[in-house]
């Protein structure tokens, strides 16, 4: 079973099959250039149209009503090459120029090869511009995806911008053949035979009726490309398990850059996103894509083998475009709430008038003894309505004031400053005297809803001159500084140590027995 | 040296010629001429015969008309125009010098 289609020829009609329509109608186009610079070449070629008219008729009765394939051939034997053709007569120096020229290689053209392409074909028409082995340009191209997503970018330009080899005589120009009808027959024959066989692929043979031999650098690129291949399509997979394990699975922690972070990925989008869901679906969209696209090529590369669904690729790309547009729009707009900072301050005087004043520093009601190796800069945990994020930052200074006393900074950013103040009202720190002890909860939280907006909470303890502080626990690697006259040496606070405000700033005393 | 060379720049000299000779016996449409030329094999292919016509009949040496057939497309017969039948003329002598020379040069014994 064949296409047909109709043509007019000569004022008849006749049905004729697809693919010798496209061999005759390039024959007649090659008479028209190889006559172009004769006189009358339009009536000419109607007349050798009618000619073949009638070849056809010759074709065609009750029980054969369709001009074939065969058919066109014959006929083009019987009327021969227009190259032939002139061969027999023409004898002026003009016209034996022309034909050393029309025999003469052309000029290659960047075309499209989309019987070869894996994608858009650019890749292959490329390859068959430099007359290099495609494999070697996909994996350049990969190359450019990985190192930073250029890649994609200019392989859409590229896409766009790279016509598409369509008509037969473009498809042997992008080879670099001369469109004249030998190459022409033999490019069909081609197609057809494998039209005939149906196993593989029609433009594989093309191929091979065009290709130059099979050389090494082509087969070594061709191994290379699918190592690369089979490390891309694991890499691919791990990747999208592990995406989809992060997403689905409540996982409740995992490193971000060596920071420890305590909830699930949703909850920690649910921080910074005003609208999570979306947020989560676009952070999910732009991360998953790359991966799929990581596993086709991979798999491209490894089996040698087109996508079955170029539609799908289209699809996934425009979605991850959008959905970059989408996370660009709503990280911009998160990226505003920011825009204001406030700051709260709270005094407060410690009641009663003692000569030395403790400090217990308390995590999850703990008392922090030991706070060796602890990471105290960003520490996030999330649970059910409140998120805790970092530690508050104490400063010990001495002060001219009889009395002890604190004061705590609540800071936050938000999209207006009443916003920002809300953000930072709405921040729960914990700080309690009780006798001569002050307990401080290192850490700071606030309700989810109010969202990460850079809070930050700074305590500062003031010391009268004279009196002494004890800080309990080691805390050498907790954010806590004392103002000293000299650098501060936070070696001093291995242990639980004691210190006396002077005029100076704050003075060691040794540690606690 | 090609012979095909050769013998398609003896063919081609008289091709001219010849398809002149049969118009003047009788008008005829391409496939006529085709058929009659092919017949003593003076054409291989027959595209061949279409730019001879295209430049014979630029030349002003023929001219046509159209007539309907039964089975297929309508068909154009060729003329002869004046000048044609002139030029034919010339070239009748021509050839009947050539050949006699051609003749006599293989004939003659040395």
């Amino acid at each position: 079973m064949k296409k047909t289609t109709t043509i007019n020829l000569a004022g008849m009609v006749y049905h004729i099959e697809e693919d010798a329509f496209q061999v005759l109608n390039q024959y007649i186009a090659d008479i028209k250039r190889v006559f172009s610079n004769q006189e009358g070449v339009e009536e000419m070629v109607a007349d050798i149209q009618f000619r073949i008219a009638e070849l056809f008729q010759e074709r065609l009765n009750k029980n054969k009503e369709v001009v074939t394939y065969s058919d066109v051939q014959e006929v083009m034997a019987i009327m021969g090459s227009p190259n032939q053709f002139d061969e027999d007569f023409e004898g002026n120096e003009e016209e034996q120029t022309y034909q050393e020229t029309s025999y003469e290689e052309i000029p290659k053209r960047l075309y499209r090869d989309t019987d070869e392409g894996m994608l858009g074909g650019v890749s292959a028409g490329m390859a068959n511009y430099f007359n290099i082995d495609p494999v070697i340009i996909r994996v350049l191209w990969i190359v450019l995806v990985l190192a930073g997503g250029s890649g994609v970018l200019i392989y859409i330009i590229a896409w766009i911008a790279i016509p598409e080899a369509k008509t037969t005589a473009q498809k042997l120009q992008m080879k670099g053949q001369s469109a004249n009808i030998d190459n022409i027959r033999a490019f069909a024959d081609s197609v057809k035979n494998e039209a005939k066989t149906g196993f593989k692929r029609a433009s594989k043979s093309v191929k091979n009726t065009f290709k130059k031999k099979d050389n090494p650098i082509s087969n070594v690129a061709k191994a290379i490309g699918r190592v690369i291949g089979f490390g891309l399509f694991l890499g691919g997979i791990l990747g999208l398990v592990f995406l989809v394990l992060f997403f689905l699975a409540d996982f409740n922690f995992f490193f971000i850059n060596n920071e420890f972070i305590d909830g699930d990925v949703n909850s920690l989008i649910g921080l910074f996103f005003t609208t999570t869901v979306l947020a989560s679906w676009l952070i999910f969209a732009v991360s998953i894509i790359p991966l799929i696209f990581l596993i086709i090529a991979g798999g491209m590369l490894l089996f040698n083998q087109k996508p079955k669904s170029r539609a799908l690729i289209l699809t996934l790309l425009i979605l991850w475009f959008v959905a970059i547009v989408g996370l660009s729009f709503i990280g911009i707009r998160t990226g505003l709430d920011f825009k204001e900072t406030y700051k709260s301050q709270e005094k407060t005087y410690v009641e009663g008038n003692y000569p030395e004043l403790q400090v217990n520093i308390f995590e999850d009601e703990m008392m922090i003894t030991n706070a060796m190796d602890y990471d105290f800069d960003r520490y996030l945990s999330i649970s059910e309505n409140e998120v805790k994020l970092g530690y508050a930052r104490i400063e010990i200074l001495p002060a001219s004031d009889s009395l002890f006393y604190y004061s705590v900074e609540k800071r936050s950013n938000g999209g207006t400053l009443k916003s920002a103040k809300e953000n930072s009202e709405e921040i729960n720190f914990d700080i309690e005297q009780v006798g001569n002890v002050l307990n401080v909860s290192a850490k700071y939280g606030f309700p989810k809803k109010s969202k990460i907006r850079g809070q930050k909470v700074d305590v500062k303890i003031y010391v009268p001159v004279g009196r002494r502080i004890i800080l309990n626990g080691n805390l050498e690697d907790y954010p806590i500084r004392l103002q000293t006259k000299a650098r501060f040496n936070d070696d001093l606070l291995e242990q639980s140590s004691i210190w006396e405000s002077s005029n100076l700033g704050m003075e060691y005393k040794g540690f606690l027995e | 040296m090609k012979v095909e060379n050769t013998k398609a720049q003896m063919r081609k000299g008289i091709l001219e010629y010849c398809v002149l000779s049969i118009l003047s016996k009788k008008e005829c449409y391409p496939s006529e001429i085709i058929e009659q030329l092919k017949a003593v094999e003076l054409i291989v292919v027959e595209g061949t015969l279409y730019p001879l016509l295209t430049r014979l009949k630029n030349s002003d040496l023929l001219d046509y008309r159209w007539e309907e057939s039964n089975a297929g497309p309508p068909r154009k017969y060729y003329e002869l125009t004046k000048a044609g039948v002139s030029f034919l003329t010339e070239l009748k002598t021509t050839w009947g010098l050539l050949s006699k020379a051609v003749n006599q040069l293989e004939n003659k014994s040395l």
